[in-house]
Order: structure tokens, then sequence, then C-alpha cells
């Protein structure tokens, strides 16, 4: 356990490091959600319909743009071959590295998602559900996207591919993430479609360790 | 196991060339026969008139653009654990089918689509997780082509199917959960419970012709995978040598 | 002539019948055509870079140790 401790120490340490990235894909995230507006004009209560879409179809972007730096540093100096030839097995390491991803990124976004709510005229009563939603499902996001990001690895046109693998596994979060917002602008019960999130969770907690790690070691092969 | 008796590519290829006659004869058969009663003996629906003709080519692409997904995955499985040779050629070779009859049964269901709900497009849940299962083939297709070592490529193809599987009921789940909330009313529902017997045969034609038109090009896909091997085999030879 | 006019017609909807049908066609020939395409150039290939070293071809027995799954390819197909 020591071991995953340390690959999120180092991660978490790294990334901090580079604080900038961080910023760069909040600040992505808050300038694509910007950008609605002047799309569709700026009449209020159209904007607060499109709300939580918005939200969680920027958020999946901005997360999408973070995904090449989760294995790509470690892939090309070598310190993956590394991670697996060490005792600690390969699945854990894929799930410190998400982690380490998902404190760097998905934290961020759901610190910032406020904000668009705010400019995009949604009712301040939905916070809270909004920051549940993106609780259970920005991590979602980060486990698939790491087996997008591991499968592309030494791969040619690496960074177009990968949207292509990830997207359409985003679908179900980005439906029930919309959806529970949605239930709670309209005063319908939210339990379900945040039960729904976390059940993707726990499957995705599942598979991406596995299907990480195998790509992991095809890369190093 | 039976699958192991094919790991000999020479075996497989023996095989194959015995088989390949009967499939065409068969595909051939069968398609003629489902368009000739598809398109002459069975009757025009009460409903929906003379378009119900489109029922014969949309379905069974519909159930190939499944189908073929789900040998991918089983190929991947062959491929990831048992490390069987040609599963990783059978899951490349499927690829590009099972996408063109996916994309057949989107543009088919588009214009049967368009004289039923008066639009091309509605955002109806098995049309929207046909489209999402066309880019799970487009993804797959696109990993497989971007190594520079093919082998690369497929393991990570096989990955991806793998993962892009366990979705595909997922995936379908929530686009049925999202259409119920966002369209209450269903417009439409193919065929219903009960279908005419006339109606029946054509369809049960055209989906086995589907599918022996699968097998078929499958074979002779493997086929010239296997030869492509065998071309850089002597590519490398010639490299030693010289 | 009429029988065939309305055969056409489809009750009106031969603009959606027709081209359902015909699409299916092409993309299925599409599929033939490149995958025949595609064999028959390889075995081309194969035959001629067979015709170029008839020689390592009757040696062929111990360097193709190196990949036996296509050791009999040619023989075969």
């Amino acid at each position: 356990m020591t071991g995953a401790g340390g690959i999120i120490a180092r991660d978490l340490k790294l990334a901090l490091r580079q604080r900038s990235d961080a910023v760069m894909i909040v600040l992505f995230f808050v300038l694509t959600a910007a950008l609605f507006p002047f799309g569709v004009g700026p009449e209020a209560n159209q904007l607060a319909a499109i709300a939580p879409g918005v939200i969680w179809v920027t958020a999946l972007l901005a997360v999408l743009l973070s995904l090449e730096r989760l294995f790509l540093a470690d892939y090309e100096d070598g310190s993956l071959e590394l991670m697996a030839l060490s005792p600690v097995p390969l699945e854990l390491t894929v799930l410190a590295k998400v982690f380490a991803h998902w404190l760097t990124t998905g934290l961020p976004l759901i610190a910032a998602a406020p904000l668009i709510a705010i400019l995009f005229n949604m009712p301040v009563s939905a916070l809270p559900i909004l920051a549940l939603a993106m609780l259970l499902g920005t991590p979602t996001l980060s486990l698939i996207g790491a087996i997008g990001a591991a499968l592309t690895l030494g791969a040619r046109r690496g960074g177009v591919l990968v949207p292509l693998l990830v997207l359409p596994l985003y679908i179900p979060t980005l439906i029930f993430g919309v959806s529970a917002v949605d239930a709670a602008l309209l005063g319908f019960p939210v339990r379900p479609h945040l039960l729904l999130l976390a059940g993707i969770l726990l499957i995705s907690l599942v598979v991406s360790p596995l299907a990480g790690a195998a790509a992991l070691r095809q890369a190093n092969e | 196991m039976a699958f192991d008796y094919f790991a000999n590519p020479a075996r497989f290829l023996r095989l194959a060339n015995a088989v390949l006659p009967w499939c065409v004869g068969a595909t051939v058969i069968l398609l003629a026969s489902g368009l000739y009663l598809g398109l002459f003996v069975a009757p025009a629906d009460y409903q929906q008139g003379e378009s119900v003709r489109i029922m014969y080519v949309h379905v069974p692409a519909a159930w190939m653009a499944m189908f073929v997904y789900t040998n991918i995955a089983i190929a991947s499985v062959l491929s990831l654990i048992w490390r069987h040779p040609l599963a990783d050629l059978a899951a490349s070779a499927s690829a590009p089918i099972g996408a063109a009859f996916t994309f057949l049964a989107l543009v088919t269901g588009s214009l049967w689509g368009k004289p039923m709900w008066g639009t091309w497009w509605v955002w109806d849940a098995r049309l929207t997780s046909v489209l999402i299962l066309f880019f799970l083939y487009l993804g797959h297709m696109a990993l497989t082509h971007a190594f520079d070592n093919p082998a690369r490529g497929a393991k990570a193809a096989a990955v991806l199917a793998l993962v892009g599987f366990v979705n595909v009921p997922i995936i379908k789940f929530s686009v049925d959960w999202w259409n119920t909330l966002h369209q209450p009313a269903s417009v439409f529902r193919a065929g219903g419970p009960t279908i005419h017997p006339d109606m029946l045969w054509p369809l049960i034609a055209m989906a086995l012709g589907y599918t022996l038109f699968y097998i078929t090009l499958l074979l002779l896909r493997i086929k010239s995978d296997l030869i492509g091997a065998r071309l850089r085999t002597l590519d490398s030879l010639r490299q030693d040598a010289a | 002539m009429d029988a065939f006019q309305t055969f056409i017609d489809m009750g009106s909807y031969g603009s959606y019948v027709w081209p359902s049908y015909g699409l299916t066609v092409v993309i299925m020939a599409w599929l033939v055509m490149s995958t025949l395409r595609r064999l028959r150039n390889r075995e081309q290939e194969l035959a001629r870079r067979q015709g170029e070293f008839p020689a390592r071809r009757n040696r062929g027995g111990a360097t193709d140790t190196s990949g036996p799954n296509t050791s009999e390819d040619a023989a075969s197909s």
C-alpha cells in the first residue's frame, strides 16, 4: 500500500509543481462554457435550461484535454517500465495515478462549476446536487479516460485518438449527471440518478484498473 | 478445444478454402430469396404501407451491428487470454464489416423514419444507441491501425473491444432512461409483438443471408491478412539476407 | 407496365424504399470488392516475390522456422 501511496504522493507533488496545468484546465472549462451564451443568445431562461448540460459537456471536454499527461511522461522517461517491474501491482498503480489525476482535474472542475452555474442563471438550490453529481461522476471520467490514455501510448496521432475512444464511453455518465441536476431543478427525486452515477463509478473502479494495467503492459512490451 | 485446432494458419486456410464456395452459394441464395420474398411476396403493413419493406434491409443490419460486435469481443477474449493467433485477425477483419452494417442500419433507419416520424433523425433510444455503437466501431478501427507494430494495435484494440462490450448494456440502459425522460410518448415501434409469417420469412432469410455474407467476407479477409503476414516474413528474410 | 409502375412507386414510399435497398447493395458490393481487391493484390505480390527468389524458396524449410505460422500459406491459397 505504501507503494501506491508513494505514487499518489509523487504524482501530486509533480502536479502541484505544475499548478499551471490545473489552472489551464479550469480556465478552459470556464471559457468554453462562456461561449455558449454567444451561441444560443443571452436569454436568461434558456441559459438556465441548458446550464446542466453545458456544465457537464464542458467538464467532460476539460477532462479529455488533461488525459494525455496521465501516463505520457512516465512512458517517455521509462518510469512506467519500473512501475511494471515493481512489487506494487500495476492495477494499483493505475488507480493511484487516476486518483492523482482526479485530484488535479476533477476536483478543480467541481470547484469551478458553481461559477458557471451562476453565470448561466441556474437556481442556487440545485448547486449541492450539481456538486454531488460531479463528485460521483468526475472520478468515472478519470477512470475511463485512463484506459484511453494507456491504450494510445506510443500510437501515431495519440492525441486525436483519445477522444474517439473515450467520448462514447462517457455518454452514460453525461446522461445521469445531467438528469440528476435536471431532476433537482424540477423538484423530482434525485436519488435514483445519483445511485446510477455511483453504480457506474463502481463498475469503472473495477474495469479501469484491469484494462488500464493490461494496456500499460502492452505499451511496455 | 476446437479453436486450438485452427491455431495453425495452414490448417485454417485449407478449411476456409473448402468452406468458401458453400458460403458464397448460400449467401447468394439466401439474399436473393430474401429480396424476392421481401419485395414481392410480403404484404404491405396496414399502418405503414409499403414503407415497411425497408424493414427487410434495416432490421437485419441492426442485428448484424450487435452480432459482429459480440464476435469481436469474443475474439478479443481469445486473443488476450489464450493468445489465439487467428483471433486478432478475426477481430480486425470483422470491425469494418460491422461498422458498414451499423452505418447501413443508421441510414436505412433514417430513411424509414422520415415517412414515419416526419424527420430524418429522432433521438430515439434505438437509433441513439446504434449511433454510439457506430462510434465504438470507429474507435476500434482507428486504434487497430494507430501503431507501427500491427500486433500492438491488435492487442490494444482487443482491450478496447472488451471495455466497449462491458459498456454496451450500460449505454443501452442509459439511453433508454434518457429517452423516456425526454420523449414520454413512443412514436412508433417496429413490427410489434405479432408479425405476419409472410413478413417473418423474408426477415429470417435476409438475416441469415447477412450472417453468411459476413462469414464469407471474414474468411476472405483473414486469408488475405495471413498472406500479408507471410509477405512481412519474406520482407524480413530478405532484409536478413541483404 | 402499370404493375411495374406501382411496384416502383411503393405506395408513394418509393423514394424511401429504393434508396434503402440501393445503399444496402452499394455498401455490400463495396465490401466485397475491397476485400477481393486486397486478397488479389496480396496473392499476386506473394507469387511475384516467390518467383524472384526460387532458390530461397527451396531452402525455405530451414529459414521458415522463424515464422512457422505461415509456412504453408502459399501452397494452399
